[in-house]
């Protein structure tokens, strides 16, 4: 089974398991599809914000997957985790997406996009700056590469997952993840290079 | 020169992975939440259920019958 494995462990939840809701989504309840949505909502609009590089465009891109997924919920044969194919589907969303508005040029996020948790305590507000700063140069940076190579670090360095599980979720060979991630990794390479090596 | 690159990849993977996983945003929450209820409803409103109080409904009508027509 394809699934990711590291670093944005999902917290153990209560009730229906993802396939649980997805089967009963299908069968007809009415509930069960956005309890799901909901359940993976960060980590979706993580993908989505980082492959499509501006709010706006990654908002429209999740509604897009997520009327796809809702409707193809029978086409989910179990060989895969639900997140693998929900992940799937956002990426093949956001390229359908890059395709359609591939002139346009990519705006920096907004400022109330990337609230998350902060990364020290807070009595350490020195050191929450810095890293903010870093996390801002580094997300402006991943918007400077091609978004073949983007969703390929989101889904390998981001996400976790073995290139062969990324290769099958973009439907390319593992070879070309490979290759992307490497080419993606060297331009941030050097757009970032004045960064001191983060603790 | 390779021993470079694998260290300069390995940093590059663990500045990305320091970065914060962003939140979705309320109102993208909501705007999802909105479409799924719509498409909720369109499949509810799509659905053909069978009319159990007229099991036997048959258009009747002079003019149509299913008994085979032989001409005399």
């Amino acid at each position: 089974m394809i699934a990711p494995t590291f670093r944005r462990p999902i917290a153990e939840v209560d009730g229906p398991t993802d396939a649980q809701l997805l089967a009963a989504h299908v069968a007809g309840d009415d509930r069960a599809f956005t309890l799901l949505m909901e359940r993976h909502a960060d980590r979706l609009w993580a993908v989505a914000i980082k492959v499509m590089n501006n709010a706006e465009d990654a908002a429209d891109a999740l509604q897009d997957a997520m009327i796809s997924a809702f409707r193809r919920a029978e086409s989910f044969r179990g060989d895969a985790a639900v997140t693998t194919w929900l992940h799937r589907i956002v990426l093949n969303a956001c390229f359908d997406r890059l395709r359609r508005i591939a002139a346009r040029r990519a705006d920096p996020l907004p400022d109330d996009i990337e609230r998350s948790a902060e990364l020290t305590a807070p009595d350490d507000p020195e050191a929450s700056a810095v890293q903010a700063d870093i996390a801002d140069e580094v997300t402006a940076a991943l918007g400077q590469i091609g978004a073949d190579q983007r969703a390929a670090l989101v889904l390998v360095d981001l996400e976790g997952y073995s290139i062969d599980d990324a290769a099958r979720i973009l439907g390319c060979a593992p070879g070309t993840v490979k290759s992307r991630c490497s080419r993606g990794r060297a331009r941030l390479a050097v757009l970032l290079q004045h960064l001191k090596e983060v603790n | 020169m390779l021993e470079q690159t694998a260290d300069a990849d390995e940093a590059i993977t663990r500045l990305l992975r320091c970065t914060p996983a962003p939140v979705m945003p309320p109102s993208v929450l909501a705007r999802l939440r909105s479409t799924i209820a719509g498409e909720v409803a369109l499949r509810n409103a799509s659905r053909v259920e069978p009319d159990d109080a007229v099991p036997d409904l048959k258009p009747t009508s002079p003019l149509w019958q299913d008994d085979p027509v032989t001409d005399a």
